[in-house]
């Protein structure tokens, strides 16, 4: 249903609206080349039979091919692809584990200076503008201790490093939140004081019995995250330390105008965002039966 | 619902929130009279004053092309709350309707705007904001319809929720059976009670927009030169990174503070507006 809404959406708006050959050319372009790449567009066409040729394309995967980079398009997206997943999912990693870490710190220790500490942190993650965090760090720690490089791709640790910072900044932030609050719910609730009354020391108790209620609500919210990481996030990321990557794909296309291009690489995205958020709401209503999921 | 007194009793004597209240009102302020406030016009360029360090006669230096960074943070501070509150504004116009009526008609009209918001929210925003801007090309207009068009979800959803408890009130029946029209019942009996909740959602929403107009003037999608962003000084500032680092930092700097004021301030309103941990 999502799918088919995006896919109507691109067709609209990369057909449609204004004149895709206005914007795809330089200004100074003789008529005869608009025309010519009018005719070769297909854009002279009835709106029916355009319709129609554009769904058939994208049921049958193929794209089109890409003015700017004069190659079929999804070769392009299927070599891009793999580097934002990459880094999609080492974010979350990091999300889960240090966002969870803090957040268990802060919810055994309630009100407690650690509270707080990991309180302001995680508010300031949220809050603060994360591609300016990102340049921030690069100014320290590639202009001035020289330690990291200001921007490439490489699969080693140095390259890696900042922009997996940047792209989970938000994420820990909240992930220690979510932690936190399940933490703090789950200390109070009877099973525990029963741990507690038993003998089972205070480690075990929080491991075996906290962690493993609180985990399940952070790994769909984490997979949410992942979704608005590449919703968003994830293009700024790619775009500041040039890695090759979907997100940067996309917005490489858009500077260029290329709109064949720009509609196969938001189809991707929207996807990988749509399975993302469905497999969220499939998980929300499998972990809580309580929770009668109504469909509207 | 506290009253005016009482609430802005109990805002100002959170510090916090003080400070971050005294901090938006005082951007805005500027914003306003930012002729008055600029030293120095923001686009005004001396090449032969270049990336200069804060001195006396520049408070915050220069950028790369000789024109004072103080001044263009001032005025693009007010790029930046013009487009977030006007995008905000947009979003909330649509947004709280929509949701006003899918929760007072039920039934289909219900299900066809909740789908609707639903199926936006899977869709990924800043690409969708950004080919849409593409298409119509950019300035200031159209961030702020495409922004707008892309918020409009988070009110509509905020509305609706709120409004299923208090469509089954006894009020709202004698307002049926007194004759009133939809739209008088919606806008004169439903949205009294939700004032406070879309204020403290719009500061939260204009945070954002602040940020993703930032964004996409970072990315060259946002506001053109000659108009004065955060975003573009950013932009334009990586590529001197090396040698004058503060020309990218400080802008950041003060979209930083802007948007950590609107979220302090948002989360300080909901904690006075709904007091639980």
């Amino acid at each position: 249903m999502v799918i088919l809404t995006v896919v109507i959406l691109i067709f609209l708006l990369t057909q449609l609206f204004g004149d895709p050959v206005r914007i795809m050319l330089p200004p100074s372009a003789p008529e005869t080349a608009r025309e010519g790449l009018r005719e070769f567009l297909g854009l002279n066409d009835p709106f029916g039979t355009r319709f129609y040729r554009f769904m058939l394309d994208y049921v049958t995967l193929d794209f089109g091919i890409s003015f700017w980079q004069r190659s079929p398009n999804l070769a392009l997206i299927t070599e891009a692809l793999p580097i934002t997943l990459f880094l999609g999912a080492c974010s979350v990693t990091l999300a889960i584990v240090l966002g969870g870490i803090l957040g268990v710190m802060a919810g055994i220790m309630p009100n407690t200076p650690v509270d707080y500490v990991v309180r302001v942190i995680s508010f300031l993650s949220i809050s603060i503008p994360y591609f300016w965090v990102a340049l921030m760090l690069v100014v320290i720690f590639a202009v001035f201790l020289r330690w990291l490089p200001t921007s490439g791709f490489a699969l080693d640790a140095k390259h890696v490093v900042l922009p997996l910072i940047t792209l989970s900044l938000r994420a820990v932030g909240r992930m220690a939140n979510i932690m936190r609050s399940s933490v703090i719910e789950i200390m109070r609730m009877q099973y525990i004081v029963t741990a507690r009354s038993k003998g089972i020391s205070e480690a075990r108790v929080v491991l075996n019995h906290v962690l493993k209620n609180s985990f399940p609500t952070m790994l769909v919210m984490a997979i949410y995250d992942l979704g608005r990481m590449f919703a968003g996030h994830a293009l700024v990321t790619e775009v500041i330390f040039q890695w090759p990557g979907l997100a940067r794909l996309t917005y490489q296309s858009l500077t260029h105008r290329d709109l064949p291009l720009v509609g196969a690489c938001a189809f991707f995205l929207a996807v990988i965002v749509g399975v993302l958020n469905l497999a969220v709401d499939i998980s929300i209503a499998f972990l809580n039966p309580r929770i009668v999921y109504s469909n509207s | 619902m506290a009253t005016s007194r009482g609430l802005l009793g109990k805002l100002y004597s959170d510090k916090l929130a003080f400070v971050a209240s005294f901090i938006l009102l005082a951007m805005i302020g500027i914003s306003m009279f930012a002729s008055w406030f600029a030293p120095y016009d923001p686009t005004a360029y001396s090449v032969m004053d270049r990336l200069g360090l804060p001195s006396r006669t520049h408070l915050l230096g220069t950028d790369e092309i000789g024109r004072d960074i103080l001044s263009r943070i001032i005025y693009g501070v007010r790029t930046t709350l013009l487009v977030s509150l006007s995008s905000a504004f947009l979003a909330g116009i649509i947004g709280v309707p929509l949701g006003l009526l899918a929760s007072y008609k039920g039934g289909m009209v219900e299900a066809v705007i909740m789908r609707c918001a639903d199926i936006q929210l899977s869709l990924p925003s800043l690409v969708m904001v950004m080919i849409l801007i593409v298409v119509l090309e950019p300035g200031i207009a159209t961030i702020i319809l495409a922004l707008g068009l892309n918020g409009w979800m988070a009110y509509a959803r905020l509305t609706y929720a709120e409004s299923l408890r208090i469509r089954d009130e006894t009020y709202i029946e004698a307002c049926r059976s007194m004759g009133f029209g939809t739209g008088r019942i919606l806008f004169r009996h439903f949205l009294p009670n939700l004032y406070s909740q879309i204020v403290t959602l719009s500061l939260l929403e204009v945070a954002l927009f602040a940020q993703g107009e930032a964004a996409l003037s970072f990315l060259g999608f946002g506001v053109q030169p000659p108009t004065v962003s955060l975003g573009l000084m950013m932009s334009a500032g990586r590529d001197y990174m090396l040698i004058s680092p503060w020309i990218p930092t400080v802008p950041g700097l003060a979209l930083a503070l802007l948007v950590l004021s609107f979220n302090l301030l948002s989360i300080k309103l909901m904690d006075i507006y709904e007091p639980l941990s």
